[in-house]
């Protein structure tokens, strides 16, 4: 029985894989906590496509696919920003524009490449068992960096999250505040692509912190809560993916998506369950 | 230092090339409280964004004590309607009191003690000193309306402008506010509020100002007593029932 939890770790690529999935885990629950409390999600989306015509132009230059992913997620998120300028098109229209035209774009690129095949199945769904030491170190000191900003930044964050406007007339640069939280959702999912691939991405970014968000009211405890969950959900998907040799990204995704759900039947305060119950009518909002 | 914390002359504002303002006279001094109504579509809020260097001008000055808008940044406090504000966020009541100063507290810093002082004597004025744990989602309206006043006051603001902190509240939430008012400005606070209320605006404040793309009319309640004046800023021919409840008419 131990023997079925050490057994997979005797192998270096799956000591790779765990290494990397729980970093993903981690990196994704506190920058996904932000984004799921502004309500980006679909933004979050626009990057993951976004990212990909980065990393098949590094890709095919041979060059550093978390680089090109991150230039390609700042140009998209820039080109959004320009073009909802435009009063007529609304934010979400424009980005619905431009991460289709991204992904285009990067599958064109990536069919001149040779052999393209086998890395666009890659790209798209993931490839955590084919992590190199390199891609091992890239993640974690990307990770740690963004988690020390992500710390740094945390009141200007939550003080624009809570009211735009008011933080503007304060003098927050509101701009700049929103270009390093897209630029941190790029890096995060550029480094989580690995684990779970290009299209599943998302889920690794919106679904610790949507569970999180059930658990608590308090945004500290979510940053906690969310990782948790995401780096749980990798371990466990990871582990699945072994034992019954199925694809590693997917099994991930249905372990969070797991959580998820028995988070909305049974959370204490916010759940199914306790909304049902009388109990739960003194948390009702008193009226003045 | 001058009596004069607002001063406005002859401002202009433009937005998406219509124009919403033009021509606006505007003095607030200390400890004094300033009702500013109008119609809807009367630039109320066009007028306060301005204020705080939102918005450009087109014509005309701002001073705030004695600086622009831009440089008067973070000095000013400022109470937006209650739905500006995003109260599923998950924070207690007293971290979103603190968000008023995360500017004044500076990048990289944590609150120090002068800040927690801040907050805690703005919850104490506006009575959320009980509720300062609670998570601002379980708030009701009222509440919700103390918690945003705190947070402008966590700034100790010399200048306070607050849009229609009166609508939707209840007699109670009302009359703790109106009296957290008379005593900001009896320490020198000047405040300046849109409101649609306008039985209560001639009531508690000191001056009112009519506002309809200009100012149509300015003076004490008293002396806006003639019915033609109220009639010109709302733009209607005949309004019986505006002008009684307001005690203008006979």
């Amino acid at each position: 029985m131990i023997e079925f939890f050490t057994e997979p770790w005797t192998h270096v690529f799956m000591q790779r894989a765990f290494l990397v999935v729980l970093m993903s885990g981690v990196v994704c629950g506190v920058i996904g906590s932000h984004v799921a409390l502004r309500g980006m999600a679909f933004i979050g989306d626009a990057v993951a496509h976004s990212v990909f015509p980065g990393i098949a132009i590094a890709f095919v230059l041979k060059t550093s696919l978390v680089l090109g992913g991150i230039v390609a997620g700042l140009v998209t998120a820039l080109s959004v920003a320009v073009f909802s300028q435009n009063r007529r098109l609304k934010e979400d229209t424009v980005i619905g524009v431009f991460f289709a035209a991204a992904f285009g774009l990067g599958i064109v690129v990536m069919s001149t490449a040779p052999g393209y095949g086998g890395s666009l199945e890659s790209f798209l769904f993931g490839s955590v068992l084919g992590i190199s030491n390199s891609d091992v170190i890239t993640v974690a000191v990307a990770g740690v960096v963004l988690l020390l900003i992500s710390g740094a930044l945390h009141k200007e964050f939550v003080t624009v999250g809570l009211d735009r406007e008011t933080a503007r007339a304060v003098g927050l640069p509101i701009f700049w505040l929103d270009l390093a939280l897209y630029a941190m959702v790029t890096v995060s999912i550029v480094i989580s692509i690995q684990a779970v691939g290009n299209i599943l991405v998302l889920a690794l970014l919106i679904t610790p912190a949507a569970c999180a968000r059930l658990l608590t009211d308090r945004i500290g405890v979510m940053m906690l809560i969310a990782p948790a969950i995401g780096a749980v959900s990798g371990l466990t998907g990871l582990y699945l993916s072994y034992a019954f040799n199925l694809a590693a990204g997917g099994l991930i995704v249905l372990t969070a998506t797991a959580v998820f759900i028995a988070c909305w039947v049974f959370a204490p305060r916010h759940g199914l369950l306790s909304r049902r119950s009388p109990a739960a009518a003194r948390v009702e909002p008193v009226q003045p | 230092m001058s009596d004069e914390v607002l001063q406005v002359s002859g401002l202009a504002v433009d937005l998406a090339g219509r124009e919403v303002l033009h021509d606006v006279n505007l003095v607030v001094t200390r400890s004094e409280q300033v009702g500013l109504i109008g119609p809807n579509g009367a630039g109320k809020t066009t007028l306060l964004r301005s204020l705080l260097g939102l918005i450009p001008i087109r014509a005309g000055s701002i001073t705030i004590d004695g600086r622009t808008p831009g440089g008067a940044r973070g000095t000013i406090g400022y109470v937006p309607q209650r739905h500006e504000f995003v109260w599923d966020y998950p924070v207690r009541v007293r971290t979103a009191v603190m968000t008023g100063r995360t500017h004044r507290i500076g990048w990289l810093r944590r609150p120090g003690a002068a800040d927690r002082d801040a907050v805690r004597e703005a919850l104490e004025r506006v009575d959320l000193t009980d509720l300062a744990d609670r998570p601002i989602g379980e708030l009701s309206g009222g509440q919700r309306q103390r918690v945003l006043v705190a947070r402008a006051l966590a700034l100790q603001p010399r200048l306070l402008l607050l849009d229609e902190p009166f609508t939707g509240l209840d007699v109670p939430t009302q009359e703790i506010l109106t009296r957290l008012f008379r005593e900001l400005t009896s320490e020198g606070t000047a405040v300046l509020m849109t409101t649609h209320d306008l039985p209560a605006a001639a009531d508690t404040s000191h001056r009112l100002c009519l506002l309809n793309r200009t100012v149509v009319a300015d003076g004490s309640p008293d002396e806006l007593r003639d019915p033609a004046v109220w009639l010109r800023a709302f733009g209607v021919a005949r309004s019986e029932q505006l002008l009684h409840s307001l005690g203008v008419a006979r």
